[in-house]
């Protein structure tokens, strides 16, 4: 029974506390838009995107009003663009990219993702194009993402790709040097990437989707930071207890506007991504999550056990408020967009290192870290190899997203603006693993991948 | 006697399907990193043709010239080496236009760094790193009309180089541009052109005139007259129409590409094309006049 006390803690929630529905995500298969002629294959694209899209941004502004409940963005996902382009007799994937662009600033959308490829367990044709083109796609586009999946658990850890990421990272950094390197927050290496998931930069629309889904991401770490406010001093239990109380009003949001986008658009409903998003904004941040359960600093020992709890509780709560919760679900820890997180590393306490082992207990990965920009490709691969490999055996999605920062050194800013944020470069390891990812090969899939 | 018949036929049928497929088997000839790293050499086709670009001292009896250097950074950076290390590991193959997409494609060598154009026609051909020098053309009158501009080439006869696709740079560039003029383009022989170009500068007079063949002006690469030109007045640089060159790997070979544009684009970040570029006297409208 809803009550006014609920009502009014719905409205200070979203008034005060940073409760948004972080994106309203659309899904679109692009595999009818096939075609041995690359030209009529955009264009089918564009078509497609356009037709299905057209009313996406509109519904949900009207839903933004309707319930007061802001949706910050509206997104399209496709089909990875490397199936899609694989039947053109062409080597130029670039205009694929150029395609989705141009449709995705049609339908008014904030980004457009799916310039993907997945190669867990190696390249095909068009695998092997897309990638060298996505330099070049994500430097002449301006809201295309892309991403690429080098492991799973079931596959094992794709060295070669590994490798190929190392130089992609960097020629993408060098490519969009004048705009502060900022091509690579439109890109991420995935281990064990999820199919559903409405957050970019990995939004891809899976093989397995139907043909048109919505999905939606919710967010809300300001509300958690404000609950737990409430219980200082109080035992874990009593902590895990509020935030699962607190997910549960959140998912519980995001499946109302997640019901209502896919009844007024007639498209099928997907699920509720319920990630703790973190903002640069002050009061919305992941890390002072971590240091209301009484670390002094994020970081410090004792960080990792702390976010452990938080995702636990998080998907544990969500779980009972939607019928279909999905995509990465739990919290980010996207250093460049999260004011603690920022505060943590330019006081030196949050190193690369430290959120190495974070991933482990986090819904994602290594996200929006600068490095310096001399850092050689082969350390990045070895970074994205270790991340792999935590996602591989721990049978979960890991992710990387890294900038290395041309010019800059540890202790300077990058500044992306918006939710992107400010990155303060961190350091890396100055010992060299280029022999270790020169081998090339396969990691082989672990003893856990055996389940049959 | 029929069965000596069919095993005969047989041992042909085998032999002609091992061929077959032996033949069917040698489509990839791409390069990985990986395998460049562990033999320790890198074997890059150069033309030593070109004063500043590449050529051979025969003081010093060492390649040198802008993209020798280049060939030496990329080897630093592939290998994480000294300069001293890389004169050991760095195999230079002296290369041909005709010949340089087929020593690619046999593994004669790893790369090519030498002039190769930056086009869609070659990106068919082999793998195509981002550019290292865009010159533009220049153009010398052969004639006593002097041609000094773009709207005076209409009509002309201009005189290219068979094998470069000099002549569809200038038409296209012609039609995009909305120019209202036409040329006529005379393909001239390598050797017949490069005597000439000798003779722009020294007393040694080609053995062909080669306004004999109809030709107005040659047009080439600017790079290819740098110190040659001793008339200012015979000289036009067309620093509106030029072409980038770029350096080749056999087709598929990704990561190495990869690897070579990030080394490119370190050098771009660091403002070394330019040092070079003065260094070699290869600056867009860098003609040395008498």
């Amino acid at each position: 029974m809803i009550n006014i006390g609920n009502i009014i803690e719905t409205i200070q929630m979203i008034d005060r506390q940073h409760l948004d529905i972080r994106t309203v995500t659309m899904g679109i298969s692009l595999r009818d838009c096939a075609h041995s002629d690359a030209e009529k294959s955009c264009a089918r694209i564009y078509d497609k995107i356009t037709r299905k899209a057209e009313n996406l941004v509109k519904t949900a502004e009207c839903i933004e009003r309707e319930y007061g409940i802001p949706i910050v963005n509206k997104r399209i996902s496709v089909t990875p663009i490397s199936l899609v382009a694989e039947a053109s007799e062409t080597d130029d994937y670039v205009r694929f990219a150029t395609a989705m662009d141009k449709a995705a600033k049609t339908c008014g959308v904030d980004f457009i993702g799916g310039y993907s490829a997945l190669v867990q367990k190696g390249y095909t044709v068009g695998d092997r194009k897309l990638i060298a083109s996505l330099p070049e796609a994500l430097s002449v586009t301006d809201i295309v993402c892309g991403c690429v999946n080098v492991a799973s658990t079931r596959a094992g850890i794709d060295m070669d790709a590994v490798a190929e990421m190392g130089y992609t990272i960097k020629n993408i950094a060098l490519l969009s040097k004048d705009k502060g390197c900022s091509g690579c927050a439109k890109f991420v290496v995935f281990a064990n990437a999820v199919e559903d998931n409405p957050f970019m930069a990995g939004a891809f629309h899976g093989v397995g989707e139907p043909e048109c889904v919505i999905n939606v991401g919710v967010s809300g770490p300001g509300v958690v930071y404000h609950a737990l406010q409430s219980v200082k001093g109080e035992s874990f239990d009593v902590v895990a207890d509020t935030i699962k109380k607190t997910a549960f009003q959140i998912t519980r949001m995001g499946q109302i506007v997640a019901k209502e986008a896919s009844e007024r658009l007639g498209v099928q409903f997907g699920i509720v991504d319920l990630s703790l998003a973190p903002t640069p904004a002050v009061g919305d941040s992941v890390a002072r999550i971590l240091e209301e359960m009484g670390l002094e600093i994020c970081g410090t020992h004792g960080t990792t056990a702390a976010l452990a709890l938080l995702n636990d509780a998080v998907k544990k709560g969500g779980i009972m408020a939607s019928s279909h919760v999905g995509g990465l679900s739990g919290a980010f820890i996207p250093v460049s967009e999260d004011e603690g997180m920022i505060a943590a590393a330019k006081a030196g306490v949050l190193a690369l290192d430290k959120l190495e082992a974070m991933t482990c207990v986090c819904s994602v990965g290594l996200d929006m870290i600068a490095v310096p920009g001399d850092t050689p490709a082969e350390t990045i691969a070895a970074i994205i190899a270790d991340e792999a490999a935590i996602g591989v055996v721990n049978n979960k999605t890991t992710a990387v997203r890294i900038i290395p920062a041309i010019g800059k050194k540890v202790g300077d800013t990058v500044e992306f603006g918006g939710l992107l944020g400010t990155a303060p470069v961190i350091a890396v390891h100055p010992q060299s693993s280029a022999e270790f990812i020169h081998r090339g090969g396969r990691i082989p899939a672990p003893l856990q991948s055996l389940r049959n | 006697m029929k069965k000596k018949i069919l095993a005969f036929i047989l041992i042909i049928l085998t032999v002609l399907l091992s061929f077959c497929f032996l033949s069917c088997g040698k489509t990839d000839n791409s390069k990985s990193l990986s395998d460049i790293i562990k033999s320790d050499k890198l074997r890059v086709g150069i033309i030593p043709s070109l004063p500043g670009l590449c050529e051979y001292n025969e003081n010093s009896q060492k390649y040198e010239g802008y993209e020798i250097d280049i060939a030496f950074i990329i080897t630093q950076k592939i290998f994480g080496c000294t300069y001293d290390e890389a004169k050991k590991k760095l195999v230079f193959v002296i290369v041909e236009p005709e010949n340089r997409v087929n020593y690619l494609e046999n593994d004669k060598v790893d790369l090519i760094i030498a002039g190769f154009t930056a086009n869609e026609l070659n990106g068919k051909r082999v793998a195509l790193s981002t550019p290292y020098l865009t010159p533009s053309l220049g153009l010398v009158s052969l004639t006593e009309e002097k041609i000094k501009s773009l709207n005076a080439m209409n009509g002309k006869n201009i005189g290219t180089v068979e094998g470069m696709n000099t002549d569809s740079l200038v038409k296209t560039f012609i039609r995009e541009s909305g120019l209202d003029i036409t040329v006529n383009c005379v393909k001239i022989d390598q050797e017949m052109f490069n005597a000439y170009i000798v003779s722009l500068r020294t007393d040694i007079t080609p053995s062909e005139n080669l306004t004999e063949f109809g030709c107005d002006c040659l047009v080439t690469d600017n790079l290819r007259f740098t110190d040659y030109v001793k008339n200012k007045e015979d000289y036009f640089d067309m620093t509106a129409v030029g072409q980038s060159y770029a350096i080749a790997a056999a087709k598929g070979s990704d990561m190495l590409i990869q690897r070579i544009n990030i080394a490119l684009g370190e050098m771009e970040a660091n403002d070394e094309f330019e040092g070079l570029q003065i260094m070699w006297n290869l600056k867009s409208g860098a003609i040395k006049y008498d």
